[in-house]
């Protein structure tokens, strides 16, 4: 089999199925919309006519048994009921199964549980009637075989539907041998098909075909009056693009950040130069338009919208309300919102985290619901939107919400503060990241809202993103999640400290702060208060956790936050803003503690790249003790 | 430990007082000393980080690794750019000699003064005229203790 061909249809497959989900879960609540049913409808047949093409015939056959399930529905033989989008969710859950192990190189076979969906769906479907004859004229485009389709294919497909008792080749505009182009199609078949299935379900054959203008296909009931054929079906979007490795996309992404760099280098050096002319200084600007516009074209190729993902959660949550019980609605708004391929896929644990506490935790049972005079059925939005640079995504629900004091109960219970710890409402919520907050079991019945929440966070963080929440007891719970729209260049504040220079990205800087020594306390070797408008804000010492010399007099400060936590940075100077491309140290190195990367300066040298999130767990930690 | 050794090209320098020598197919570039920046927390023998090429790359000082007296860095200092495994490093070397054939006759494998370094790193001792070169095991300079072996949970991100 040809390994290029079977990592596209799998490519394919993976794209197909979440689609196929969508509309099936769209179809439950509309049961009437023909053009979603004429969407799945093409999925599948276009699943099964790639799936046939490579010689996947298991699968093939599989996908078949869906087609004609789905087609009864087309032509309103079955009912579009909660049952049959059950058998059909099923369906699709085998297909996807069977093209993993397809995709892990495994050997398929009819198992089991294909079995039992397939009965399923046979069962689905009502005995056929009389047998009809049809005249089919098929003249498929010239250009047929540069779209890798087969016209061997479709008249299999014919074949297999019932008995072909003529075909006849047209072969009037076969040229000659010299003037033959081997790439052309020149024939054109006469067929005549005798089957039990009905007119659309041969017209459903010619889906594809149809779509191309240069192609003609009429079909024609002998039995019956002709019946002139009705608008084409909706052909299908094709959008003119190409196929590109997300490793060559990566290898694009590095080479303009080379760029950048060497674009920050000749800045300096040229500024550094007495005096540069016109010409120069002209050109240089013309350079750096060009990059920055190569950049932001190269970055929007690595961009992907949030419903690649978004569309999955409709399903997940339907499963989870079902499974204990729950009324649940789920609404999705901005999924047109594009974020960095990688990150997008990193999102999907957290987010089903997420929705899994809502629904676990957050929603309470349609009987609560009534009593506290609220909708039966809880609604959670899952939203997506950008803000400054920023894409933020919240996962909302209109539950019982959190009581702020019982998180604060629970932590000094579990010892992860201390008695004395003074805290904000607000601040008080965040424990429920702190790890370690769930693993005392159920102390409290809220203590099941932390389960993994920490997990969360620190999938957040290496996204290099930060995420807080926020809840009113009776009202409902917030995740709000912000992530910076790529991961690969930053907004950095270069600072000394030192002989060394670091790198505050810009998106964690508040402001800078050359105190007044009386607004100082010192609270231990490492970490100091600020009196900053009348509040107490941490202060850390960078030299002294990175063990570095410098003049360490707390002198000038960096105040930064992430997510609703402040703090202080004590630096020795501000040195500029640049933007910068993250390196990773583990590539030659190791990771290192509090540190995002490193990256490489416009003078050659290198700079460390702090981690404001993992320096706040060393504050939220350090904070009381 | 000799059968450790492939005889072949070694590229010899000096480290204190003491010859070195290295498989030349195992370097990639020699580079004239420049300051390092701190790795913070980094374990003594990691000097800092260099730009090489726009590679981030660690720098291990040999004397700080084989417990010498610090040295000062000078003109003739050099950084010998590296593979190892899947990772590019520089060793800070206080100056290279020459290239020399070994042949496997003049490979020592046993040695009973290795006591003074970390014998891990060598794999053998080669006889160049009347000299003894200590012949380095390049994948075993930075092996997983050096690096501290932490690959913790909660890490930085990679791009």
């Amino acid at each position: 089999m040809n390994r290029e061909l079977l990592a596209t249809f799998i490519e394919e497959a993976n794209e197909g199925f979440p689609i196929l989900e969508e509309n099936l879960l769209a179809l439950e609540d509309s049961p009437e919309d023909q053009e979603l049913i004429n969407a799945i409808f093409r999925t599948v047949h276009s699943l099964k006519g790639s799936a046939g093409l490579i010689g996947l015939g298991v699968l093939g056959d599989f996908l078949h048994h869906m087609e004609e399930l789905l087609h009864k529905v087309r032509s309103r033989q079955v009912e579009v009921t909660t049952e049959l989008i059950n058998v059909l969710l099923q369906g699709t859950d085998a297909a996807r199964e069977m093209v993993a192990r397809i995709d892990a190189g495994e050997e398929l076979e009819v198992g089991k549980a294909e079995r039992v969906v397939e009965n399923l769906i046979k069962s689905f479907q009502a005995p056929t009637g009389g047998k009809r004859l049809f005249q089919i004229e098929l003249r498929p485009s010239p250009q047929t075989f540069t779209t890798g389709a087969d016209p061997l294919m479709l008249i299999g497909e014919l074949a297999e539907m019932g008995e072909l008792t003529a075909v006849d080749v047209q072969t009037d505009d076969l040229p000659t041998l010299e003037e033959l182009d081997p790439y052309r199609l020149y024939l054109g078949w006469s067929l005549e098909l005798r089957t039990e299935q009905d007119l659309q379900r041969v017209k459903d054959v010619f889906i594809f075909v149809q779509a191309d203008p240069d192609a003609s296909v009429t079909i024609t009931p002998l039995e019956e009056a002709a019946v002139k054929a009705k608008t084409p079906l909706a052909s299908r979007l094709l959008e003119h693009s190409v196929r590109v490795p997300t490793t060559k996309l990566d290898a694009l992404m590095n080479q303009v950040g080379q760029l950048v760099i060497a674009r920050a280098r000749m800045v300096d050096a040229v500024l550094g130069a007495a005096a540069a002319s016109p010409e120069v200084m002209g050109a240089l600007e013309d350079l750096d338009q060009g990059i920055r516009d190569l950049q932001d074209l190269v970055m929007s190729t690595r961009m992907v919208p949030v419903a690649t993902i978004f569309n999955r959660f409709p399903r997940i949550v339907r499963e989870l309300a079902l499974d204990r019980g729950k009324e649940v609605r789920l609404e999705l708004k901005g999924s047109d919102t594009e974020l960095d391929k990688t990150v997008v896929e990193r999102l999907m644990d957290p987010i089903t985290h997420m929705l899994r506490n809502a629904v676990d935790h957050g929603i309470e049972p349609p009987g609560a619901r009534r009593l506290a005079e609220k909708e039966p059925i809880g609604t959670i939005t899952l939203h997506a939107y950008q803000k400054e640079g920023s894409i933020v995504l919240e996962v909302v629900d209109d539950g019982a919400g959190i009581d702020p004091n019982r998180v604060k109960e629970a932590a000094l219970k579990k010892g992860l503060i201390d008695e004395g710890t003074a805290l904000k409402e607000e601040e008080m919520l965040q424990l429920l990241f702190l790890p370690g907050f769930s693993t005392a079991g159920k102390v409290t019945d809220i203590s099941g809202r932390g389960v993994g929440l920490d997990v969360v966070k620190e999938n957040i963080n290496q996204l290099r993103g930060s995420i807080e929440i926020l809840s009113s007891p009776g009202m409902g719970t917030t995740f709000r999640i912000l992530l910076p729209l790529t991961l690969a260049i930053l907004d950095g504040m270069v600072i000394r400290l030192g002989a060394e220079r670091f790198v505050i990205p810009l998106s964690a800087i508040v402001e800078f702060i050359w105190p007044d020594p009386k607004d100082l306390k010192r609270l231990g070797p490492d970490a100091s208060l600020l009196r900053l408008r009348g509040e107490y804000v941490p202060v850390l010492s960078l030299a002294r956790l990175f063990n570095l010399s410098s003049r360490d007099d707390n002198s000038l400060l960096v105040l930064v936050q992430d997510g609703s936590r402040r703090f202080c940075l004590a630096v020795d100077d501000i040195l500029g803003q640049q933007q910068i491309v993250i390196k990773s140290l583990r590539d030659n190195y190791r990771h290192v503690d509090g540190l995002a990367g490193a990256t490489i300066l416009g003078d050659g040298g290198v700079a460390m790249i702090v981690d404001v999130s993992s320096l706040s767990r060393l504050i939220l930690r350090g904070v009381g003790q | 430990m000799a059968d450790r050794v492939e005889q072949g090209q070694f590229m010899t320098f000096q480290v204190a007082e003491e010859e070195f020598g290295i498989d030349v197919m195992r370097v990639q570039e020699l580079i004239r000393y420049q300051k390092p920046s701190r790795i913070p927390n980094a374990p003594k023998a990691i000097n800092g980080v260099i730009n090489f090429r726009g590679h981030i790359i660690p720098v291990i000082d040999m004397r700080r690794k084989f417990n010498f007296e610090p040295g000062k860095y000078d003109e003739f200092s050099v950084i010998i750019v590296l593979d190892v495994k899947d990772k590019i490093m520089g060793l800070l070397v206080d100056r290279v000699l020459d290239i020399v054939p070994i042949v496997k006759e003049d490979v020592q494998g046993t040695l009973d003064f290795q006591r003074e370094f970390d014998a891990e790193y060598l794999c053998g001792v080669g006889k160049v005229g009347e000299q003894l070169v200590f012949l380095l095991d390049p994948d075993e300079l930075l092996s997983q203790r050096e690096l501290g072996d932490l690959e913790e949970a909660h890490g930085e991100f990679d791009p």
